[in-house]
């Protein structure tokens, strides 16, 4: 018999402070996820000065009260696993300097771990990869397409050339008079709207897998403006669906495009913008049509958090892929060198 | 009693090991490297150095601000994870008196460094050999009105570390880096803290809330 693999693990890349304990990569033993939004929401986005001062109020507590929900003592731990990047530079500072202390007082190994790997392995805390994979990575942060062949062997197949999906329904969210994070009340909207507008649809050059979404945020931007100037009425509700019926005809026709010519048989979406009903509609009813297994963790897993942190570092413990003390963060890493 | 001491608020990195107040081992650096990448690394070297087990450590002692933001949060981050994986005793000292302290001088003397524009992170303490008195408490100000301060007094001395170039030009200063190996004689000016609720002493909001607030101010 093999014995256990009992990680805890830090996530402090953006604005959420979380630690989560995590048993064989697979199994939850607690899961505690400290959001800023509140704070951060009157900026009309996260600050990052002001998230690394929450991430250092809150830290220790964090830390401690996964432990405690675990009911695990640090001498049943294997190892302690931390986002390194890629995310805000200050707000990584925190978790790392944690991680590293914790795992230089207890004697444990450090296992450094790349944010978007954790985003894609949220996916594994409720069932098994099946390889090979396209991964695509939504959120406020990162639009990215990912195939993989096996554990920890990332290929970035296409990525946004400017603005994150995430980013464009923000700032779209702000310009119809939507609070921040504007995301999901966009979504809602367009659930009583039409797509009246036909904006652009950003398909880019045959056979690129890239995205662009600031064409798509200027049009709506501009449309906008040129309706108000000539006084013509704007219906909220139609700009948020034709907004997000060109965001989700981009992001599944590249996505199905590219599980096609991998020829994968398991799609998986992470990332905040995979809680968009659209987006999720649109991919269950292509998989089915296609035969192709759909994943989309639950919510909580989707955003931000560190039992994804844990997933990875899973098998990364298992090829012992550790850091030593000098570990610092970095804003930017190359998902495919990572490992 | 074995003390472990952290300073990371500025350029440079000060780290110790005291026992009873007397320093066993300490590294004090001025080299324009990220403390994230080796302050740990260097509080591992304290404990080789002196062969001394992590666990004998009776308490931590960090310099909390003002300084660089990032800076100060390393030091805490690092001091109240640390004191809490060996559940030790958590101690805060503010960044500028660790300056005062790691001078000889006594009298009047005013730590500072620079915020930019004119403007310093100060404070004024008369030093004795083993106690001190606080004048003015550490607080962001105008470079002038620390220097209007200290024109009140007989004499007086500012000390800085001449590396960093204070944005007013100021020629009078006495070069001084911190260790904070030194500040244990000075019980008063450590204070004990709850280790989960310690942050830093920034002494500054950031510049989006202040922002903010001016937007907001009606
Ligand atoms: N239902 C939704 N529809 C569209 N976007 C959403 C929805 N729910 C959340 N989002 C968006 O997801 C983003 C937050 O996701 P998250 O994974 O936390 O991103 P990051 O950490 O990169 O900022 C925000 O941009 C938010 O507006
Ligand atoms: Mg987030």
């Amino acid at each position: 018999m093999t014995q256990d693999t009992v990680i805890l693990s830090i996530e402090t890349s953006c604005d959420e402070t979380a630690a989560s304990v995590v048993r064989n990569g697979t199994e939850i033993m607690s899961n505690v996820v400290v959001s800023q939004i509140e704070s951060h929401k009157r900026f009309g986005g996260v600050v990052p000065e002001v998230a690394s001062r929450h991430h250092v109020e809150t830290i220790t507590l964090v830390i401690e009260q996964a432990l405690e929900e675990a009911g695990m003592a640090p001498e049943g731990l294997s190892a302690v696993a931390v986002t390194e990047g890629p995310g805000l530079i200050g707000a990584l500072l925190v978790g790392i300097n944690a991680a590293k202390a914790f795992s230089f007082a207890h004697d444990l190994p450090l296992i450094p771990v790349h944010h978007i790997a954790g985003h894609i392995y949220a996916n594994q805390l409720e069932e098994e990869l099946e390889f090979p994979l396209v991964a695509l990575i939504v959120s406020g942060g990162h639009t990215e397409l990912i195939y993989m062949d096996d554990h920890l062997s990332f290929e970035v197949i296409g990525e946004t050339r400017d603005d994150a999906v995430g980013e464009a329904y923000d700032k779209v969210a702000r310009v119809i008079g939507l609070p921040y994070p504007g995301g999901p009340h966009v979504d809602r909207l367009s659930r009583e709207g039409a797509d009246t507008f036909d904006f652009p649809r950003a398909y880019l050059e045959q056979g690129s897998y890239d995205f662009s979404f600031s064409g798509l945020k200027s049009a709506v931007i501009n449309t906008l403006h040129n309706r108000r100037q000539k006084g013509l009425e704007i219906k909220k509700e139609d700009v948020a669906r034709s907004f997000q019926e060109s965001a989700v005809d981009v992001l599944t026709k590249k996505t199905m495009d590219a599980v096609e010519e991998y020829e994968v048989k398991h799609l998986l979406v992470a990332g905040g913008v995979a809680a968009n009903s659209g987006l999720r509609q649109r991919f269950e009813s292509l998989c089915s049509e296609h035969d192709v297994k759909l994943s989309i963790p639950k919510l909580k897993f989707c955003t931000d958090n560190a039992a994804m942190i844990g997933a990875v570092a899973h098998h990364l413990y298992q090829q012992n892929h550790f850091a030593s003390l000098d570990l610092n963060g970095r804003n930017f890493i190359d998902i495919e060198l990572f490992v | 009693m074995l003390s472990l001491l952290i300073d990371t608020s500025n350029r440079p990195l000060s780290v110790a090991l005291n026992r009873d107040g007397f320093t066993l081992a300490e590294i004090n650096t001025t080299v324009k490297k990220t403390h994230s990448a080796t302050v740990m690394d260097y509080i591992d070297k304290l404990f080789k150095m002196t062969e001394l087990k992590k666990n004998d450590v009776h308490r931590i002692i960090v310099a909390n601000g003002p300084g660089s933001y990032t800076g100060v949060r390393i030091g805490v981050t690092v001091a109240k994870t640390l004191a809490y994986a060996f559940g030790t005793e958590l101690y805060s000292v503010s960044s500028l008196f660790v300056v005062a302290a790691s001078s000889s001088r006594k009298g009047i003397v005013a730590p500072l460094f620079d915020a930019r524009r004119g403007n310093v992170f100060g404070a004024v303490y008369n030093m004795k050999s083993d106690s001190f008195t606080e004048k003015v408490a550490p607080a962001h100000m105008s470079l002038e009105d620390l220097q209007t301060e200290l024109s009140s007094y007989d004499s007086s001395v500012i000390l800085l570390d001449g590396q960093e170039k204070v944005s007013a030009n100021l020629e009078d200063f006495v070069h001084t880096v911190p260790r904070i190996s030194m500040v244990e004689p000075f019980e008063t000016a450590l204070e004990k803290e709850d280790i989960h609720s310690l942050v830093p002493e920034y002494l500054r909001i950031s510049e989006a809330e202040r922002n903010w607030m001016e937007q907001n101010k009606s």
